[in-house]
């Protein structure tokens, strides 16, 4: 069997990434569980939004559904965490199917359903902060972590597996009915595509890797409430982030993740108090500048790159 | 009694309390290419959307071989072995003329069943559209032309039994015509695949089918063999008007 270059080289940038903590301090090592958190969240958001076309500006719903189940289990019930971090893949999931059956078998507009998953991620902060067994807006206070790197290489693992699982998505037989739902949904319906199957198990699966991810950061955080873990700037992050990156890539999520979050860290220890203000006025030049994710412009200035160093006399192509 | 691949019996669909279709009645023989002229708004694509489940019937059987379509998702209808193209053109623009096919090829009526057989057969689809020389080029790069061929190529790629084109011909360049319609002989007496055709050209169609049917204002009008379909006084009418009618009678 033919060693995939791509395959080989994630795998050892993770074990370089997995070996590392020891020799950094606390500080550099939850920066990098930032990082890892973001290539989670923005990879997630890809696997749905950014291969089928269906912009959700409310993804971070099943972050937030991820933490509270991990919360509800271990501060509520005195599950062991292991079966609060199991709850947070298993409870979005299921969200996730119960969701996309309702707003992707009707042939639901691609604006609306944007706008849909904003307003669910609103109503049930709404909701969690009114309920009193789980603490209302006073949140949950939960067990702390016991091992020093335990959410290092949770969210590693987290962010591993599902550039991991878009790759393999995108290399498969899938990938190309994805991307043909991407182009034009009728089209490949009536080319033998289930476009709802393609587009619910897409979103069943980003649904269940931000939950873990969830659940992994409020664990982290050892406490909860419902403005944190519904916050719509985590909403806003993964979307940006994967759009920064380069819509529907495998590599354009992680690299726009990982460039965002030490942006965004850069500016909120040298200017806490503008940093939302340049993030934001940062994403809009970008956003024009480069609409394809700055994966594409990678590709267009290696493009231009050749086309310089090829001669240019005769004009005619060989 | 001959046999038949496709018969459609009292289709009807309204939108908004618009008849769009009423009560069409015909039957399509396997092998043959079957030509659909009417004029604009007569119900031809809606007929098609309605075949391949694009928009469900209000009333009426689709009978393809010995099962009822009218109901099953579009996806269904494709891997029981209908095709189409669409009227405006829809190859998936954000692949190549190759991965266009292979889409077909791994999702059609027989999935491929491996990468390496559906390279193969895209390579020899593409060679009989005669498309292989821009096989690797991103399909927005290629022309109107090219890309209906892609799209036709995409279709055949499903292994349909029937292959509906919407309006292969639209838009064309008069030059392309010819090659065009020898592709669509060559699919019919080469893959055996029945092809059902909306054109708007009529000397095409006159030439190319071996059976005619004529929508008009939603309801079948005619049906029959091109010459005496083209000598049918309500046909004339359709197209011409009353005044119309008179002068080519």
């Amino acid at each position: 069997m033919k060693l995939d270059p791509a395959i080989v080289g994630g795998l050892l940038l993770a074990a370089l990434l997995a070996a590392l903590p020891r020799w950094l301090s606390a500080y550099h090592v939850s920066l990098l569980m930032t990082v890892y958190m973001y290539v989670a969240l923005a990879g997630s958001w890809n696997l749905f939004s950014g291969m089928t076309g269906y912009v959700s500006l409310g993804h971070g719903l099943f972050f937030g559904v991820g933490a509270y189940s991990f919360a509800i289990a271990t501060a509520v019930f005195n599950l062991p965490p292991v079966v609060g971090l199991a709850l947070g893949i298993v409870v979005p999931a299921l969200l996730g199917l119960v969701l996309g059956l309702a707003l992707l078998t009707a042939r639901i507009r691609i604006a609306y359903f944007a706008v849909v998953m904003l307003g669910l991620n609103e109503i049930t902060k709404t909701i969690v902060a009114n309920v009193k067994s789980i603490g209302s807006s006073y949140g949950l206070t939960l067990p702390s972590v016991n091992s020093r790197y335990l959410g290092y290489y949770v969210l590693l693992g987290v962010a591993v597996a599902v550039t991991g699982f878009a790759y393999a998505v995108q290399r498969s037989r899938w990938g190309y009915g994805l991307r043909a739902i991407l182009a034009d949904e009728v089209a490949a319906e009536t080319t033998g595509i289930r476009t709802v199957t393609h587009k619910l198990a897409m979103f069943v699966a980003s649904a269940a890797f931000i939950g873990v991810t969830g659940a992994m950061v409020s664990w982290n955080w050892s406490y909860v409430d419902p403005y944190m873990a519904f916050d719509l700037m985590v909403s806003f992050d993964m979307l940006v982030m994967a759009m920064f990156g380069g819509f529907g890539t495998v590599a354009g999520p992680v690299l726009g993740a990982v460039v965002m979050s030490i942006v965004k860290e850069a500016l909120s220890t040298s200017v806490p108090h503008f940093q939302p203000i340049i993030f934001g006025v940062l994403v809009i030049v970008l956003i024009l500048w480069c609409p394809g994710g700055i994966i594409q412009a990678f590709g267009a200035a290696r493009g231009r790159l050749r086309s310089w160093s090829r001669p240019r006399i005769g004009g005619a192509a060989p | 009694m001959t046999a038949t691949i496709l018969a459609v019996d009292g289709l009807s669909v309204s939108f908004g309390g618009i008849q769009a279709l009423q009560r069409v009645t015909f039957e399509i023989a396997p092998g043959r290419i079957v030509g659909i002229m009417g004029p604009n708004g007569a119900g031809k694509t809606t007929l098609f959307n309605l075949i391949t489940g694009v928009y469900r019937p209000s009333a009426g059987v689709i009978r393809f071989g010995d099962r009822e379509l009218q109901g099953l998702p579009p996806s269904r209808i494709c891997r029981s072995g209908i095709a189409r193209t669409f009227q405006s053109g829809r190859p998936f623009m954000n692949m190549t003329a190759r991965d266009n096919v292979l889409t077909g090829l791994l999702y059609g009526q027989q999935p491929a069943a491996s990468r390496g057989e559906a390279g193969h057969e895209a390579e020899r689809l593409l060679d009989f559209v005669g498309l292989l020389p821009r096989a690797d080029r991103p399909v927005a790069s290629l022309n109107l032309m090219e890309r209906k061929i892609v799209e036709l190529a995409r279709a055949l790629a499903t292994r349909p039994k029937l292959l509906l084109l919407d309006e292969l011909m639209a838009g064309l360049n008069p030059n392309d015509l010819a090659p065009a319609i020898a592709i669509i002989r060559r699919i019919r007496d080469e893959l055996g695949v029945t092809v059902f055709w909306i054109e708007h050209i009529m000397q095409v169609l006159m030439n190319t089918c071996e059976h005619l049917i004529v929508l008009h204002h939603g309801e079948k009008l005619a049906e029959g063999m091109p010459q005496a379909v083209a000598g049918d006084p309500a046909v004339a009418e359709a197209y011409f008007g009353k005044k119309g009618r008179r002068e080519l009678v």
